[in-house]
Parts: structure tokens; C-alpha cells; sequence
């Protein structure tokens, strides 16, 4: 329930409390805990209400911002899970987000209204995808390669390095 | 794991411009025809993202490309509808952006009848892709459409 509170906090900041207003929402979330299927379903509700929200308000450049902010804790959180145990799926999923980050940038980059904080946000984002480039493996699949179907192998220490950099990043957004 | 989820990243070609001051018609709807997407998407695809892509007809050629990237291992629907167009246009998915050699074409609306105003396209493999709109030229008065395109996806 802590949760859903600071979910609806961090809505209203941000002006998008209309999407998580609702109660039978935030009641359906909490029945259904722990069921993956419906879960997904709620998160799809949800992303397609802030997408129409975003496209009738003319707010679309928004929506690589508020999507950065999730890519970025998501990917802490599953650091973290690797952490305790590396298991090869988790990490190659981990790695295969890495895949998205250049577009993220070009569409926080696409804002038409470029503030210091957004400045310093492309710039640290474009910072953890430099280690992303930086991998090895990466480097060897050449600019155009795509990462192949059973996934690919980093090293322990670019690994660390990627889960370093996206810890610092994150912890710089949080504590403002 | 991030909730998978587009960026629309556009590369706009005008190949050329129009100056006229005529009353432009637009035959978009964008709120009625992206129901529409959303429901050819169910019951065995997710709601992933959609995308509204408007254009404004012109004498010359036009090109818009949309990048979409998918996940290893997940199944994902494409759904096209362009009931809001005046007039046709063409869709085609590729493998790789526009500027690339060698790019393979994996989908195109010209394969299909002239009247059809609602593609799906369900990819083999799940990859990054891009979709090019091809915009004809017109010859007569100004006239504005929309495609709307809606992505699920299926976790397997």
C-alpha cells in the first residue's frame, strides 16, 4: 500500500494523477499481486491510458522522459537481482535492455524544451551506453550487429562496471 | 525488467514542398481508429504501445520511418489502419533503417488489396525493425490523414 501512495505522489508531480486516480485500479493491483497474467494486463491498462493521455494532450516528446526514469530503475533493480545470483537468462535480459538505450536517449533528446536537468540527464545516460559500447563483445559485433538469439557473454567485470554505472546514475536522479 | 515500450525515432523526408492556401481536408480520427487497433490486437496480444504518425499531402514524395524495437524471444503483432488517409499510402517493415545496404523488406501493404485499410503483420523473428511510410504525391488540393499503428506483444 506504501507503494501505491508514492506511485500516486509521484503521479500528481507529474501531472498524469487522472491515470492513477482510480481506486478499482489500485484495488485490482493489490488483489492480484503475485498473478502474473493479470498484472500484465493492469500494466498494459496503463501504459495505454498515459499513452492516449500523452498523444491528445500533444505531450508525446514526455513519454522517452518518463520512460527513461523506469528503463533506469528497472535496470537497478535487476542489477541487483544478478548480484545475488547471476543466473545466464536474467543477465542476458539485463544486457538486451542495453540494446534500447541509444533510442531512449534520441527521444529524451527529441524535447522541445532542453532544461539544465535534462541536459545533464542525456549526458549521464548516453555515459551508461558508452559501457554498454564498450563491452568487448559489443565491439567485435560492429556497429550494425545484432545480439545473437542465445544471447552473449560478458565479462564479470563489464558487468559490474554496467551495474556500477547505472547505480550512480540512478542514486544522482533520486537524491535530486 | 522494463515494461517494453517503444521510442519512435522519425526520419522525415520532404522531398520537395507545396505552397497552396486551399482549406486542407483531414480525414483523421485518431481516437476511433486507435480502438480499432487496440481491439485487433486482443485477445492474444497485450497492448505494447501505438503510434498516431499524421500527414499533410503534397505534390512531391514523402517518407517517414518509424524504429521499433523488439525483444529476443517475445511474439509481437503489428497492426496498421488507414481508414483516417484520403488516399493510399505505402507501409513496408524492414530489418534494417533506410540508409542501410543489404536491408530486407518483411512486410509491405502493397501486397494486399488496393481498398484494405487494416494490415497485421506478425514478425518471425523479434528484432529490431523499421517502418517505412511512403507518402505518393498528389495533384490536388491539400489534403491531411493519419495512419494509426498499434504494437502487442506475447510473452512466451
Amino acid at each position: 500500500m506504501e507503494y501505491m501512495k508514492v506511485v500516486r505522489q509521484l503521479a500528481d508531480e507529474l501531472g498524469i494523477s487522472n491515470i492513477f486516480n482510480s481506486e478499482s485500479l489500485f484495488e485490482s493491483f493489490e488483489r492480484n499481486i503475485g498473478v502474473e497474467d493479470s498484472l500484465i494486463d493492469i500494466l498494459s491498462t496503463i501504459q495505454e491510458q498515459l499513452d492516449d493521455h500523452l498523444e491528445e494532450s500533444g505531450q508525446e516528446y514526455m513519454s522517452a522522459i518518463y520512460f527513461s526514469g523506469g528503463w533506469l530503475e528497472a535496470m537497478y533493480i535487476g542489477s541487483k537481482v544478478i548480484q545475488d545470483d547471476k543466473k545466464m537468462k536474467l543477465t542476458n535480459r539485463l544486457v538486451e535492455q542495453m540494446t534500447i538505450l541509444d533510442m531512449i536517449v534520441r527521444g529524451v533528446e527529441y524535447h522541445p524544451n532542453k532544461t539544465e536537468e535534462l541536459t545533464v540527464l542525456i549526458s549521464d545516460l548516453k555515459a551508461v551506453h558508452a559501457v554498454y559500447l564498450n563491452f568487448e563483445v559489443i565491439k567485435a559485433l560492429g556497429p550494425d550487429g545484432e545480439i545473437p538469439e542465445e544471447g552473449i557473454k560478458v565479462t564479470e567485470d563489464e558487468l559490474n562496471e554496467m551495474m556500477v554505472k547505472i547505480e550512480e546514475v540512478r542514486n544522482k536522479i533520486i537524491n535530486g | 525488467m522494463a515494461k517494453k515500450k517503444l521510442i519512435f525515432i522519425f526520419s522525415v523526408f520532404l522531398m520537395g514542398f507545396t505552397v497552396q492556401t486551399n482549406e486542407i481536408y483531414d480525414a483523421c480520427n485518431p481516437t476511433e481508429i486507435k480502438k480499432k487497433c487496440k481491439a485487433a490486437l486482443r485477445p492474444e496480444f497485450q497492448y505494447d504501445a501505438s503510434k498516431s504518425t499524421k500527414f499533410t499531402f503534397k505534390n512531391k514524395k514523402q517518407f517517414k520511418e518509424l524504429e521499433v524495437p523488439l525483444y529476443i524471444g517475445e511474439r509481437y503483432r503489428f497492426v496498421f489502419n488507414t481508414e483516417g488517409l484520403p488516399q493510399p499510402i505505402d507501409i513496408e517493415i524492414y530489418n534494417k533503417r533506410y540508409e542501410s545496404k543489404n536491408r530486407e523488406v518483411m512486410f509491405s501493404s502493397r501486397e494486399f488489396s488496393a481498398d484494405q485499410t487494416e494490415f497485421i503483420f506478425e514478425p518471425e523473428r523479434s528484432r529490431r525493425v523499421y517502418i517505412d511510410y511512403i507518402v505518393p504525391p498528389t495533384a490536388d488540393s491539400l489534403k491531411k490523414g493519419c495512419v494509426i499503428f498499434a504494437l502487442g506483444y506475447q510473452i512466451k
